[in-house]
């Protein structure tokens, strides 16, 4: 680890060589949150682009206090954050609607590769995927997330819930038993 | 059933540790953002520096003159020097007189001597009435010769105690030159001072003509205001000033004791940045396309294509691209029934830009006439237009993108501004002057579109009398 602190030393004096290592130390990872976040390929690269940007322009203020790579990790969601925010200033109807649960089997889950889950996040509505990303994979608290996204608790929770069922119909359509909703769309 | 815990689980161990290679051409642009920030960054440094030497360099050159003016005091105050020295060395070749006087006179008769030294000391005292440093001498002196009278030494000791007071003389005297030259300054200090103060007058008086010239930075913005129809396709008007610097050369003729009239030609510039804005555009039938191009959020304003030409609705007037800039996107609003019905899609902040030479008929009331005066200015401009150019600026730098269309080549401006003069010599005084300069009309032409600029400049400079 003292070999990444010299890393970040370096890329806070400027050094290239130091830059592109960092970045093919973290990019991979990163490529991988930024996904989540972006309806497509090539947002996620736009995302992950700015966020490193960010990192090297910021990295002298990195005091080595925490984890590096969760202060990467945070610039990349806040970058995606701050593209949301911007792109999607309609405010949201509160929508507190109750769904009828689907069935769900514990090892449909296991048959699914991550990059087939990917798929199906960014098949999301921005919002549904935001707040999904932001409480399931950041671990956020709805009031948090509301806070973050400018949106009521009560929107926060229906949207959590909303993105959630309409994976579990995604992931049933892929692997389980084709069952279709006719009175569905997603 | 799943619970939801669990399937968040589920999905937190799939894609926790979920990593993907970038393509290529991501660190690619990374560096290229990056190497580009640098150089913008050394850009800004380089433009301030220049900014600080030319204010510098006008200080030094202020300071030259200061210290050109400054020599001829201080010659003045050296002759006066001279002139005591003088007087000393003249009184002092009579004090030696007296001392050989005392001398042969000590040779004598103890009596007489005294007697002589008595009345030559009087002498003395009425010659140097009028001489302070001469009658200090004196007082000196009668001690020596009263314990003279008392003791009655015999003649080598009379001699050694002489020559100890032309000793203690000598001292004195190079105490009295350097008292008399402080105290000639100080009794002819004031006179002097009347004397550069009246010649000085007489020569402000006398001149007529006063050349200036100037260096303004200065800050340009904008009053104003457009039609409906045209602002339904304007970029959203969330714009800021632009920092400039102007300067140029001027001429004064005073006609009376306070009024001069002032013209020159100045150089000038104004303009403003629109900047990206999260309210990205007016109309609303551009919602959908916005979000469809979501990635892109940018600044983004609809933009007319027609024969080739590309147009879009600023603040100062209609720009006419020259063609399409670097790292822009255009993209078509088919739904759109105006003749706006493209979307221009970019990083970048626009800027318009209006370079001005101004021809000034300026009044100039002196309202503090002293070391530091201060004048009240005001007047007219004719303001002609030298260049015309709209700027792109984006993380590729800057570029000309084109120019304003509509815009008026002849304009009349206001000036109003407060002038202080500080006099470094006899014809040299440094100003600072802030001004503010409005556009009297609009600029463009175009009847959808009031454009008025405006700057704040502080005008800073040496006036040079004739």
């Amino acid at each position: 680890m003292e070999d990444l602190k010299n890393i970040i030393n370096d890329c806070a004096s400027g050094e290239v060589r130091a830059q592109e290592k960092l970045y093919r130390m973290f990019a991979p990872k990163m490529f991988g949150v930024c996904l989540r976040y972006a309806k497509d390929n090539t947002e996620a690269e736009d995302n992950l682009q700015d966020g490193f940007i960010k990192v090297f322009m910021n990295i002298k203020s990195f005091r080595h206090a925490g984890s590096f790579e969760g202060w990467v990790r945070r610039i990349m969601v806040n970058v995606s954050l701050e593209k949301y925010r911007k792109q999607h200033l309609m405010h949201p109807v509160e929508d507190i609607g109750i769904y009828e649960q689907v069935k769900f089997s514990d090892d449909i889950l296991d048959k699914i590769s991550a990059n087939e889950l990917i798929e199906l996040i960014q098949q999301l509505s921005p919002r549904y995927r935001m707040v999904f990303n932001l409480f399931v994979l950041e671990g956020m608290n709805h009031k948090e997330i509301s806070e973050e996204m400018k949106i009521s608790v009560g929107t926060s929770k229906s949207n959590l819930a909303r993105s959630r069922d309409i994976l579990k119909r995604k992931v049933k359509q892929l692997y389980g038993e084709i069952e279709t909703n006719a009175n569905y769309s997603a | 059933m799943m619970k939801d815990k669990n399937m968040d689980k589920a999905f937190r161990e799939k894609l926790n540790g979920f990593s993907m290679p970038p393509p290529t051409h991501v660190w690619d642009n990374i560096q290229g953002q990056l190497t580009g920030q640098r150089k913008k960054r050394r850009l800004a440094y380089f433009s301030w520096i220049t900014a600080a030497a030319v204010v510098v360099l006008a200080f030094l050159a202020g300071w030259y003159f200061n210290d050109n003016t400054n020599e001829i005091i201080p010659s003045t105050v050296e002759s006066e020097v001279v002139k005591t020295e003088k007087e000393i060395s003249g009184e002092e070749s009579i004090q030696g007189f007296a001392n050989s006087n005392n001398q042969k006179e000590l040779q004598n008769e103890a009596e007489n001597q005294q007697v002589i030294e008595v009345t030559e000391n009087n002498s003395f005292k009425r010659t140097s009435l009028n001489k302070n440093t001469i009658t200090k001498t004196k007082e000196t002196e009668i001690p020596v010769f009263t314990s003279f009278e008392k003791t009655r030494m015999k003649m080598l000791d009379r001699i050694e105690v002489l020559f100890k007071p032309e000793q203690a003389e000598l001292f004195l005297a190079k105490n009295t030159f350097t008292e008399s030259a402080n105290r000639y300054t100080e009794t002819e200090k004031n006179r002097i001072a009347q004397n550069v103060k009246t010649s000085n007058l007489s020569a402000k008086n006398k001149a007529n003509w006063k050349m200036g010239m100037h260096l303004s930075p200065g800050y340009s913005s904008n009053v104003s205001s457009h039609s409906e129809s045209y602002a339904q396709n304007m970029t959203y008007s969330g714009s800021s000033g632009n920092g400039n610097l102007g300067g140029g050369l001027s001429i004064q003729y005073k006609t009376g004791k306070r009024l001069s009239i002032e013209s020159g030609i100045y150089y000038a510039q104004n303009g403003q940045k629109s900047n990206n804005s999260s309210e990205l555009f007016a109309r609303s039938s551009n919602m959908d396309l916005a979000f469809s191009a979501d990635e892109k959020s940018y600044f983004n304003t609809a933009v007319n294509v027609a024969n080739g030409q590309m147009e879009m609705n600023s603040t100062a007037g209609v720009i006419q691209f020259s063609g399409t800039p670097d790292r822009v996107e255009v993209a078509a609003d088919l739904e759109s029934s105006s003749e706006y019905s493209n979307i221009l899609l970019t990083e970048g902040e626009f800027s318009q830009k209006f370079d001005f030479i101004e021809i000034p008929i300026l009044l100039r009331l002196n309202v503090v006439d002293a070391k530091i005066d201060v004048e009240i200015v005001g007047g007219l401009n004719a303001g002609l237009l030298v260049a015309n150019n709209a700027f792109m600026e984006n993380e590729f730098g800057l570029q000309n993108i084109g120019e304003t269309q509509d815009i008026s080549t002849l304009n009349l401006s206001g000036t109003f501004g407060i002038g202080i003069n500080y006099a470094l010599g006899k014809n040299v005084s440094l100003a600072v002057e802030p001004r503010m300069n409005y556009y009297l009309n609009s600029i463009n032409k175009n009847s959808g579109v009031d454009y008025r600029p405006y700057r704040i400049g502080v005008f800073t400079g040496l006036y040079y009398e004739f």
